[in-house]
C-alpha cells in the first residue's frame, strides 16, 4: 500500500556527500571517465577482462568510501526481469553451436555458448550498474551539469550554448521531484473521489481508464509549472544564449592529471590486449 | 523622479477578449511600501509582470527606474532593480541545491565567482538560510522555500521587492517571519510592493492601489478602507478584522472605528479605558453541540514515509483521536507537522504502519475492506482542489465521484444538482459551463461540489480558503458553516487562527508528527503559548493581552464584551 509514495520509488542514484578522491575529482574528468569505462565494459570479453573491470570498479567503490552492497542493492527490482531474459537467452535464442548441448529439456537444449552469453549479459549488467551508481553517488547534479558544460564547450560557437545545455540538465533533475509530487497529489485526490488507486483490488482495464483523469491535470500542472519557471527565470535575468558565470569554478589540479593518466593507460592496456593481442577470444 | 511609472497602460492576454488591465496610470516613488489589493482576476498579477517587463503593454508605457519596460535591452537593468517573488514558492526555484539556486540570478549577470559567493552567502544569511545552504531544494518547507526565493532576488542586488501573494501559502509563524524581514528591508530603504489578500497586511502599507476587473479604482492610502467601507464588498474585499472590531467597539470607544493598525488600536484602548481586570465576564464561545456517536477512532497510530529509504520520516507518532458525528474540528500546525498525513489517514488514502483505526465502523487495515467505498463516505477536499478538475464541463466533473459509485441517469443528475446548489452554484447556469471559464472562487466551489456529490458523512478540508480573495473566502466559509449546521461532520486544516475560532470549538494541534493539543479552540489560546507550535494568537487575544485582560478574550465577541462591560461599570462609578 505504498502506491502513492512515488518519490521514494524513483531509485535514481542518490548523491552521498563525502571527501574521497573520487568526490573531489574535476567533474569533466568524472564524466569522461564514466564514458570511457562504460565503453571498456561493453567491449570486454567474459574472461579475463570483465571480472577485472568489476574488480577495478569495486576498488574505486572502496576508494570512495561507499559500501559495495549498498550500491548494488538498487538492482533488486530489476532482477526478476533479468532472470526472465536470461532464461529466454539460454533456451529460446538459437546460436551457432560448435559443441554438443550440455542439457536437454524436451525440445530445448542448453549449449556452452548459451551459458557464456548469459554470463556475459549478467556480468556486463552488474558492472555497468555499479559504475553508474558509483558515478551518481560521488557526483552532484550541478557537477554533472558543469562537467557537461565544459565538455560541450568546443561544440558551441559561443560558450552560451554549453551554458544552456547544462541548465537543461539541471532543470530536468529539478522537475523529477516536482512531477512526482504533483502526480502523487492528483492521484490521491482522484482516489478520494472514488477512483480505485491504491485499493486492495484493481482490474487492469479499469486501471488504464483511471489514468485519463490523472493525465489531464498532470499535463496542465506540468505546463503551468514550466510556464511559471520560465517567468521566474526571466525575472532573474536569464536570457537564452547569453553568457553566464558560475558559482563554483572547478580548478584542474595535480590529482586530476594523475587520474587522467591512469585512466588512459588503463584504457590502452585493455583495448590493446583485447584487439591487438586478442586475449579473451573472439566473443564480443 | 518616480521609480515606477504607468502611463495609460492597457494589456490583454493573447486570445482573451476582456483586457486584463485597462488604462492604468500611477507613479510610485523609491522606498515606499505599496499594497496592491483586489479580487481574484482583477489584474494584480498582470501588474507585477508589466513592471518587470515579463509582458509588454498593448498601449501606454511602463517606466521603471527611468527605463521603458517594453524595450528588450532595458530588461536586465529593470530586473536587477525590481525583483519579483511569485505566489507558489516551489515553482520559482530553478536549481536542486539551495546555494546554487540563490546563485542563479548573479550567474545570469555573469558576475565573478568570488563576487557571486559573497552575495549568496550574504543573502542566505539575511534570510536565515545559511545552515541549509547545501540542502536539496525540494526538501525545504514552504516557508523556507519562500525565503529562498527572496534570497535569490536579493542576491541580484535589487532595491525593490515585488511579492505576488507571497504569504498565502505560509503558516502564521512563517508569515510573521516574512513580515519582519520585509519591515527590516523597508527600513533599510527598499521599495516593497505587496500583492495581498489579507486586509490586515494591506492596512499596514504606506500606499494602497486598488484594482477591480482590470481597472484602477483608487491609488492612495489604506485610509480608503475606512472611507469606503460600504463599497469594499463590491470590490471583492471586506473590512479587516481589526476594522470590524473597531466598528463594534465604537459605541464605547469613540474613534476606534477609524483605526487601521493594531498598535494604534491598543494605544487608543489603553488611553481611554482604565480596564478593571477582575470583573470582565467571559462567556463560553458558541453553543455546545450535543455529541453524536463516535464515527472515527484512532489508537496509537503511527505512519512513516520512505521507511526502507536512506532517511525515513516519521510523519505520525502514536496519535490517538476520536471524532463524534456532527462535530466541527479545526486542525493547525506548521508545514510538515503531520496534518496532511493525518487527514489522508482518516480518508484511508494512507494506512497506518501501527496502531488501531476504525473509520465509520470499518477497519481499513482489513484486506476485505472496500477502501473505495469507504473513501467516498469520507470526503476529502485537498489543497487547491480546483487544480484537480479534469473534465471539460463543470457538471461532468461533479458527476465523476457518484459515477464511480455506480450511480446513473436521473439519480446522478439529482446528485449533481444537489451538490451544486449546496455550494451556491446554479445548476442550470453552471452544469454546462466550461471549467476554464470560471473564476478562481467558482472553481474552488465546483471542486467542493465534486466531493459533496458523493454525499460523504464526514468532510475533510485542507486549507479550503487559501488563496481566495476576502469576499470569496468569506462566502466559502459561510457555505461550510451551513453544511455543518445541516449535520455534516467537518475537519478543517487552516493556517488562520481567526478562522479556526470561527468554524469550530474543538482544535487539534500537530507538531513534528505528534498530536500535541486536542481540546477547546479558545482554551488553547488562553492556556498555551501558540508561538511554540508555529502559530499565533488571534487578534482579539493580542489586544486583550496588551490590555492585561484576564481571562484573556479570544474571539471578537469576548473582547467586545470584556471591554464593553468594564467600560460601562467605570462610567457608572
Amino acid at each position: 500500500m505504498n502506491d502513492f509514495d512515488l518519490l521514494n520509488n524513483i531509485s535514481l542514484g542518490q548523491y552521498r556527500p563525502g571527501d574521497s578522491l573520487l568526490h573531489k575529482l574535476h567533474p569533466a574528468l568524472k564524466i569522461s571517465a564514466l564514458v570511457l569505462l562504460m565503453v571498456l565494459v561493453l567491449i570486454s570479453p567474459l574472461l579475463p577482462h570483465l571480472p577485472l573491470m568489476f574488480l577495478l570498479i569495486t576498488l574505486m567503490v572502496r576508494l570512495s568510501g561507499q559500501s559495495l552492497f549498498k550500491l548494488l542493492k538498487g538492482t533488486g527490482p530489476v532482477l526478476p526481469f533479468l532472470l526472465i531474459i536470461a532464461l529466454i537467452q539460454m533456451f529460446l535464442i538459437p546460436r551457432e553451436y560448435s559443441t554438443p548441448s550440455l542439457l536437454e529439456l524436451g525440445p530445448f537444449g542448453v549449449h556452452r555458448e548459451d551459458l557464456i552469453f548469459t554470463a556475459k549479459l549478467f556480468g556486463r549488467f552488474f558492472t555497468l550498474f555499479l559504475l553508474f551508481t558509483l558515478f551518481t553517488t560521488v557526483t552532484t547534479i550541478s557537477e554533472i551539469s558543469h562537467g557537461a558544460e565544459i565538455l560541450f564547450r568546443p561544440i558551441g560557437r559561443k560558450r552560451a550554448l554549453s551554458h544552456d545545455l547544462s541548465l537543461v540538465i539541471t532543470i530536468t533533475f529539478r522537475f523529477i521531484p516536482i512531477l512526482a509530487m504533483e502526480a502523487e497529489h492528483i492521484t490521491k485526490a482522484q482516489a478520494s473521489r472514488g477512483g480505485s488507486f491504491g485499493t486492495w483490488k484493481t482490474g487492469l482495464i479499469k486501471k488504464i481508464r483511471l489514468y485519463i483523469p490523472l493525465l489531464v491535470p498532470l499535463f496542465i500542472a506540468a505546463l503551468e509549472r514550466a510556464e511559471t519557471l520560465v517567468e521566474a527565470m526571466e525575472a532573474r535575468c536569464y536570457e537564452p544564449g547569453q553568457e553566464r558565470s558560475r558559482l563554483t569554478e572547478y580548478a584542474w589540479n595535480g590529482r586530476d592529471s594523475w587520474s587522467l593518466a591512469v585512466l588512459l593507460i588503463l584504457f590502452l592496456l585493455f583495448t590493446g590486449s583485447r584487439f591487438i593481442l586478442s586475449i579473451g577470444g573472439n566473443y564480443v | 523622479m518616480a521609480f515606477i511609472e504607468f502611463r495609460d497602460v492597457s494589456y490583454s492576454y493573447p486570445g482573451q477578449k476582456r483586457p486584463a488591465l485597462q488604462n492604468i496610470s500611477f507613479s510610485l516613488e523609491k522606498g515606499r511600501h505599496l499594497a496592491v489589493v483586489g479580487g481574484n482576476g482583477s489584474g494584480k498579477s498582470t501588474l507585477t509582470r508589466l513592471i518587470t517587463g515579463l509582458v509588454s503593454p498593448d498601449s501606454g508605457t511602463v517606466v521603471v527606474d527611468g527605463k521603458e519596460t517594453s524595450l528588450k535591452k532595458n530588461h536586465r537593468h529593470i530586473r536587477t532593480r525590481a525583483g519579483l517573488v511569485f505566489q507558489n514558492p516551489s515553482t520559482q526555484i530553478v536549481a536542486t541545491v539551495v546555494r546554487e539556486d540563490a546563485a542563479f540570478g548573479p550567474e545570469n549577470l555573469a558576475l565573478d565567482s568570488a563576487e557571486i559567493r559573497e552575495r549568496v552567502a550574504k543573502s542566505l544569511e539575511d534570510n536565515s538560510l545559511s545552515p541549509l545552504a547545501k540542502r536539496e531544494t525540494h526538501m525545504l518547507s514552504a516557508g523556507q522555500q519562500q525565503r529562498l526565493a527572496l534570497a535569490g532576488i536579493l542576491a541580484m542586488g535589487t532595491g525593490c521587492l515585488i511579492l505576488d501573494e507571497a504569504e498565502s501559502m505560509l503558516n502564521p509563524a512563517g508569515r510573521n517571519q516574512l513580515n519582519r524581514l520585509l519591515d527590516d528591508l523597508h527600513s533599510r530603504g527598499y521599495t516593497i510592493i505587496r500583492i495581498t489578500h489579507f486586509m490586515e497586511q494591506a492596512s499596514r502599507a504606506q500606499d494602497l492601489l486598488l484594482l477591480h476587473e482590470g481597472r484602477l479604482v483608487s491609488f492612495g492610502t489604506p485610509r480608503l478602507f475606512l472611507d469606503s467601507i460600504d463599497r469594499l464588498e463590491s470590490w471583492s474585499l471586506k473590512p479587516s478584522s481589526l476594522q470590524s472590531l473597531g466598528h463594534r467597539l465604537s459605541p464605547v470607544f469613540p474613534g476606534s472605528e477609524a483605526v487601521l493598525k493594531e498598535e494604534e488600536m491598543i494605544a487608543l484602548l489603553k488611553a481611554s479605558s482604565p480596564v478593571d481586570s477582575g470583573r470582565s465576564a467571559v462567556e463560553p464561545a458558541g453553543e455546545t453541540v450535543t455529541p453524536g456517536d463516535v464515527i472515527m477512532e484512532l489508537k496509537g497510530v503511527s505512519r512513516a514515509y520512505g521507511a526502507k529509504g536512506p532517511s525515513p520520516v516519521q510523519a505520525l507518532k502514536n496519535v490517538s483521536f476520536s471524532l463524534r458525528r456532527g462535530e466541527s474540528v479545526a486542525l493547525m500546525g506548521t508545514t510538515g507537522s503531520g496534518k496532511s498525513t493525518f487527514m489522508q489517514t482518516l480518508n484511508s488514502l494512507l494506512l497506518p504502519d501501527s496502531g488501531e483505526i476504525r473509520i465509520l465502523g470499518e477497519n481499513p487495515l482489513d484486506r476485505k475492506c472496500d477502501l473505495q467505498a469507504l473513501r467516498s463516505r469520507v470526503g476529502l477536499v485537498m489543497q487547491q482542489p480546483e487544480k484537480q478538475l479534469f473534465a471539460a464541463l463543470v457538471g461532468d466533473d461533479v458527476a465523476f465521484g457518484p459515477q464511480q459509485m455506480g450511480i446513473k441517469g436521473r439519480e446522478l443528475s439529482i446528485r449533481v444538482w444537489g451538490a451544486l446548489e449546496q455550494v451556491g452554484l446554479d445548476f442550470k447556469e453552471f452544469k454546462d459551463r466550461p471549467v476554464r471559464a470560471m473564476s478562481g472562487g467558482q472553481k474552488r466551489k465546483a471542486a467542493l461540489a465534486g466531493v459533496l456529490a458523493m454525499k460523504p458523512e464526514v468532510l475533510l478540508l485542507d486549507e479550503p480558503t487559501a488563496g481566495l480573495d476576502p469576499l470569496s473566502s468569506d462566502n466559502l466559509e459561510a457555505i461550510l458553516q451551513d453544511l455543518h449546521k445541516e449535520g455534516l461532520t467537518l475537519l478543517t486544516v487552516t493556517h488562520s487562527v481567526e478562522q479556526a475560532l470561527r468554524i469550530s470549538n474543538r482544535l487539534l494541534v500537530f507538531r513534528e508528527g505528534e498530536l500535541v493539543y486536542d481540546g477547546g479552540t479558545a482554551e488553547f489560546f488562553r492556556s498555551t503559548n501558540p508561538g511554540e507550535y508555529g502559530l499565533d494568537l488571534p487578534l482579539s487575544a493580542r489586544i486583550g493581552g496588551a490590555l492585561n485582560l484576564n481571562p484573556l478574550p479570544v474571539t471578537p465577541d469576548e473582547l467586545v464584551l470584556a471591554l464593553g462591560g468594564s467600560r460601562r461599570e467605570a462610567a457608572d462609578e
